[in-house]
């Protein structure tokens, strides 16, 4: 039997859509692949067809939520364009954070390519630029320090991450503007 | 106090350039507002905490005032990383503002005009706190926002927006998170102090950490400040002429405070108009009754006299803004201050015992004749304008008066003291240095008497249950 490219995106839908449900119900840990296709009626075998692991589920989940807020315009400096790109960001993923503590190195650092490279690609329109692979680095390295800050913040309402994310994106306003004028 | 500020800001290491800084008024960028508060704010913070340290040690020999250089040396380059000292900052800029004979003026009116003109969160940050705090979109709850802030707070800044509902309100935002992070500032710069534990003032100096901070604790919670805003609104009525905003309390959390929007001038712009010397007047009296009625019916102080906290209406009325500071007393502060009180009307050659009292002097501090001497001094300087009738401020010598006594307090290391002390001699200070500016004519003592009615002390009752004058 053939399978349609329609009902393979339904089968995809199906297992992120069980695989969040889940994980809001039963936590990280408690979750088996086994049981995300068994709800999904899939079978365990061909899960795999679609994601490798557990962790590439949830960074294709952490991908989707961003879509949005990657490709909608923000005004403003740069520095306000970028603080807006990643709290609005933050504010999208909130649903997952309970559990993104225990993918954020996998996801960040080596599974999901695809939300490093629309985050970028969303950096870079704000700058207007294209940045070199040492800035690139840097505003990863600072992005990814937000996300882990955000996990593990603990101040009412989450504002410590406010302040950090202003912090961070001043930074590397900073470094920008140095390599700019050549500094 | 011996420092002289000019020196210490010339003496701090420098970054680009301060005399620029110093013309900039509105820094919009974001890297001009870091280079800002990494520069002038906290070169200032330092200058201010060295002036602080040295008025401690004015009378220390070579060696213990050298040892004081050193640590200030490190005091200063860590106040120049404190970013978040911002809110700190403006309001040591505020405390310095108020007592223009201490710093060269023209620095005076620079800090003077950092409270309205401190950089801004920009739009993004402002609005993702609001949404953080409010549980909603923006748009939801306000038909209209302003993007650029109107005026600076002391842990934010103040937006215009328009309910939904269509009432003109004024929204005060605070920082994210800085009420925590200048905590841990403070705990920062006390460890850098800690080498001077041994020195006899380091409990003094600690102290002054101590209320720093918890002064900024209370500024944090800006459901306390709603609080006392609706207590003072409670107070006063049309005919006294005074506006406290009304606070709506369905938009407003511990971090944003949503209040009705008062049009009016801020102090200097009200000076510009060149008011008559009859509304120079009838605005002093306003705000002497502001001080009295907050006082004796409210019994709360309004403890942060700066000018940026009272707007002059059009119509003659005067509007509070901040409320922040209002401490309030308790039942056994409430006692020592009528004693106080009751002194002046009736035992007023005789001081001293209730004067030790309030000041909660040990036997051997009563017994220090200097020290009476200058609690005397002080009070008659406090009292002073109840004596004349129309009291004239715009004469500079009673406020020169009132800042050398409390520059010999300083120095002679008299200031530990009630805490209720603290707040009214920095309150009078505050609001004698506003009328000096103003140059107002006030009737204190008409004044006083009218509000001294509501304090429901029993002294007061009897003297006018006899028909007595107060």
């Amino acid at each position: 039997m053939r399978v349609t490219a329609e009902t393979k995106e339904a089968t995809r839908l199906a297992i992120l859509h069980t695989t969040r449900k889940l994980l809001l119900q039963e936590g990280w840990q408690n979750l088996s692949t086994r049981e995300i296709a068994s709800e999904a009626g899939i079978a365990n075998g061909t899960l795999f067809n679609y994601f490798p692991t557990k962790e590439a589920i949830v960074g294709t989940l952490v991908a989707d939520a961003l879509a949005d807020v990657n490709a909608t315009p923000t005004t403003g400096s740069v520095e306000e364009q970028l603080f807006a790109l990643i709290a609005s960001g933050l504010r999208r993923l909130r649903p997952l954070r309970s559990f993104l503590a225990f993918v954020v190195d996998s996801i960040l650092a080596h599974d999901s390519e695809r939300i490093r490279s629309e985050h970028m690609a969303a950096v870079e329109r704000i700058l207007g630029q294209s940045l070199t692979p040492m800035l690139r680095h840097l505003y990863w390295s600072l992005y990814a320090g937000v996300i882990t800050f955000w996990i593990a913040d603990t101040s009412r309402k989450h504002e410590d991450t406010l302040a950090f994310v202003d912090h961070s994106v001043a930074l590397f306003a900073d470094a920008l503007r140095r390599k700019e004028s050549g500094a | 106090m011996n420092a002289d500020l000019a020196q210490l800001i010339a003496a701090l290491p420098l970054e680009d350039s301060p005399e620029e800084d110093f013309q900039r008024v509105i820094p919009t960028g974001r890297l001009a507002r870091l280079w800002t508060l990494g520069t002038m704010q906290a070169q200032i913070a330092a200058a201010y905490a060295a002036m602080w340290v040295r008025s401690f040690f004015g009378s220390a020999d070579a060696n213990a005032q050298q040892l004081v250089e050193t640590h200030m040396a490190t005091a200063m380059r860590l106040v120049g990383g404190m970013l978040y000292l911002r809110g700190a900052v403006m309001k040591v800029g505020q405390a310095l503002a108020l007592y223009p004979n201490l710093v060269p003026e023209e620095i005076a009116a620079t800090l003077a005009q950092l409270h309205f003109d401190a950089p801004p969160m920009h739009f993004a940050m402002v609005r993702e706190q609001l949404c953080n705090e409010l549980d909603h979109d923006l748009p939801e709850v306000f038909s209209e926002f302003e993007e650029q802030a109107f005026a600076a707070a002391s842990l934010g800044q103040v937006h215009r927006a328009r309910l939904r509902s269509g009432e003109r309100v004024a929204v005060k935002i605070q920082y994210p998170g800085i009420g925590q992070t200048i905590r841990s500032d403070l705990r920062n710069l006390a460890a850098v102090l800690a080498p001077l534990r041994f020195t006899r003032d380091w409990d003094n100096l600690t102290a002054q950490l101590d209320e720093i901070r918890d002064v900024l604790t209370s500024e944090v919670d800006y459901e306390a400040e709603a609080d006392s805003l609706e207590h003072a609104r409670s107070l006063f009525t049309d005919g006294d002429g005074v506006r406290v905003p009304r606070v709506f309390r369905d938009v407003s959390t511990a971090r944003v405070l949503t209040m009705e929007f008062i049009d009016g001038r801020h102090l200097d712009a009200w000076l510009r108009r060149q008011p008559s010397q009859s509304e120079r007047d009838a605005f002093g009296s306003k705000l002497y009754t502001i001080a009295f009625r907050m006082y004796y019916a409210g019994r709360c102080a309004y403890a942060d006299p700066h000018p940026g906290n009272y707007l002059f209406c059009d119509d003659g009325r005067v509007a509070l803004l901040d409320f922040g500071c209002v401490p309030r007393y308790d039942d056994a502060a409430w006692e020592l201050l009528s004693q106080m009180d009751a002194a002046f009307y009736r035992d007023r050659d005789n001081m001293r015992a209730t004067l030790a009292r309030y000041c909660d002097l040990s036997q051997e501090e009563l017994r220090d004749e200097s020290r009476m001497a200058l609690l005397e001094e002080s009070f008659r300087w406090a009292v002073e304008p109840l004596l004349h009738q129309p009291f004239d401020f715009g004469n500079g010598e009673h406020l020169r008066v009132g800042i050398d006594i409390m520059a010999r307090s300083i120095a002679k290391r008299y200031t530990r003291a009630h805490r209720l002390q603290v707040y009214l001699s920095r309150t009078l200070l505050g609001l004698r240095s506003l009328l000096y500016r103003m140059s107002s004519r006030v009737d204190v003592r008409a004044i006083h008497a009218r509000e001294l009615r509501a304090s429901g002390w029993t002294w007061v009752e009897e003297i006018i249950r006899n028909g007595g004058e107060l």
